[in-house]
């Protein structure tokens, strides 16, 4: 009797929880699969449209969101791989204590700070303007913690398992790293999948760093460049139907590349 | 050093204090003969991994750990020798089956052969694959499909695995610590086969739990208990007259 009375309420915790999630993907499809449907292939390729004419495509700010999340990308794993590396060679020393605090709290950063911070040093004092590069910095910084804490805990992982054997088998100081990194490499690529989902969706950041603009395909890295959050963010908020047409389909395009990630991960960590 | 002495390790006084608990208490006078299986007996918490990790000095890595005496391979002291010179010479086989998951049988072995620049050449390092595995006695098992993931394998043949990525260094000596008590018993019976095969080329330093299985294979054995040196000798003698009161009861299986 008592496991049933649980089981109902675990149940219906459980469809609470459901349902939201559930409620946001029917909408988004409901809402979102029509429109990149009337528009078909163009609405991958295309340029956002003019208020009041038709849907056009987000071709534009998909180019955007990969340029800038690729150099985002490039910049965080050497730093975060590097961080990682630390913090678990030298556990329990203090720096790396310190160090694994100092990630875990970042984690936990409101982003729009990251933004302004980023506008701060980088765009004015450093001069680099608003553009792709810039923006990606303020990524890159969002994603270093998210993919260090994945890479940390699988390191360790590794660590416990192979550091050990690694040096029973003379390997020098270095070769053992290289060992663990090997070993421990699909948590690597889970921190990055992990990194990579949390700043696909980040707007805030992109607001401070780039120059809005939707209709420019890039031509260099100095080229006004936007992503899909930014368009999402402006578009839903305008006067117009069919921009709302279009922040529709491309946070249907966003949820459903976020979601991949999340199944990738799911693959890259499934193994054993 | 030479390789002509009778002994490959000799412990001459040993001490070990890991956080400050004294782990080893005054080891003394131990000698392990070469082209031998030399078994560590003893209850868990004795200090046999612990004696045994003094050996190739992979205690060493850990934090808090304080060691004093004077332990010989071949006539040096180790703690003289550079631990990765140290290693290259007495490899070592865990208790838990422990290959490289990630990469392939060929791979498994190679990987050290190669990152420890033993060979180079292809062909070079496909024949020490080959000969490991054939000394491993695993070579039939696996030959038709060296590319195979390790994890394929069942425990016994990872564990085979692992003692042939140990042997493709042409180690003088070999540390088990356990090496079959994660594994199922027919696994566990080739293992100890192997073991007896692998002292006609190298010495073996075996730690087991397991009083039975120091009888079927040891030429030499040893009891710890509570980080003492309790007795040692020719497997037969201690078996059979064993000098303490303890090493009798432990070998009864009264004990531990």
């Amino acid at each position: 009797m008592k496991s049933k009375v649980i089981f109902v309420l675990t149940l219906a915790c459980l469809l609470f929880l459901f349902f939201p999630f559930s409620w946001i993907l029917f909408d988004l499809i409901v809402k979102g699969l029509p429109v990149i449907l009337s528009s078909g292939i163009n609405f991958f390729t295309g340029i956002p449209p003019i208020p009041g004419d038709g849907i056009g495509g987000i071709g534009t700010v998909i180019e955007g969101s990969l340029f800038i999340v690729s150099i985002a990308t490039l910049i965080s794993i050497p730093i975060s791989l590097l961080t990682s590396i630390y913090i678990v060679m030298n556990e329990g020393k203090k720096l790396s204590r310190i160090s694994r605090f100092l990630v875990e709290t970042v984690l936990e950063f409101p982003t729009i700070i990251v933004g302004i911070s980023v506008f701060m040093i980088f765009a004015v004092g450093l001069g680099l303007g608003l553009n792709g590069l810039t923006g990606a910095i303020a990524l890159g910084i969002i994603m270093i913690p998210y993919s260090t804490v994945q890479t940390v805990e699988n390191l360790r992982q590794a660590k416990e398992q192979y550091l050990e054997v690694g040096y029973s088998l003379g390997l020098t100081d270095s070769r053992v790293v290289r060992l663990l990194i090997s070993e421990g490499r699909e948590g690597v690529t889970t921190g990055i999948l992990i990194g990579l989902a949390k700043i696909f969706g980040e707007t805030a950041p992109l607001l401070f760093t780039t120059v809005t603009s939707f209709n420019i395909y890039l031509r260099s890295i100095n080229s006004p460049v936007s992503g899909i959050p930014v368009l999402i963010f402006n578009y839903a908020f305008s006067p117009y139907d069919n921009w709302h047409d279009v922040a529709w389909g491309a946070s249907l395009v966003l949820a459903l590349i976020v979601l991949l990630l999340f199944i990738l991960t799911r693959v890259t960590t499934r193994r054993r | 050093m030479s390789d002509s002495l009778p002994f490959v390790f000799e412990i001459v006084a040993l001490n070990v204090w890991i956080n400050n608990r004294h782990i080893l208490k005054d080891i003394r006078d131990l000698r392990i003969p070469r082209n031998s299986v030399f078994a560590i007996m003893g209850p868990s918490g004795s200090g046999k991994s612990t004696l045994l990790k003094v050996l190739n000095r992979l205690l060493e890595l850990r934090e808090g750990v304080k060691i004093e005496g004077e332990v010989k391979f071949n006539g040096e002291n180790i703690f003289n020798i550079d631990p990765i010179r140290l290693r290259r010479k007495v490899g070592m086989v865990f208790q838990q089956p422990n290959p490289f998951y990630n990469m392939s049988i060929y791979d498994n072995i190679a990987y050290a052969v190669k990152a420890n620049g033993i060979a180079k050449r292809k062909e070079e390092i496909d024949e020490i694959v080959k000969q490991s595995l054939i000394r491993a006695n695993l070579y039939e098992e696996v030959k038709d499909n060296l590319k195979r993931q390790a994890s394929s394998l069942s425990g016994g043949e990872q564990q085979r695995l692992v003692i042939a990525r140990a042997l493709a260094l042409k180690p003088e000596v070999l540390l088990m610590d356990e090496p079959t008590s994660q594994i199922d018993v027919v696994g566990a019976r080739k293992i100890e086969e192997l073991i007896i095969e692998l002292k006609k080329e190298i010495t073996i330093i075996l730690v087991s739990h397991n009083p039975q299985q120091a009888a079927r294979v040891s030429d030499y054995v040893s009891l710890l208990y509570d980080g003492k040196l309790i007795e040692w000798g020719p497997s037969q003698r201690v078996f059979t007259y064993p000098k303490s009161e303890l090493t009798e009861k432990y070998v009864a299986g009264r004990m531990g």
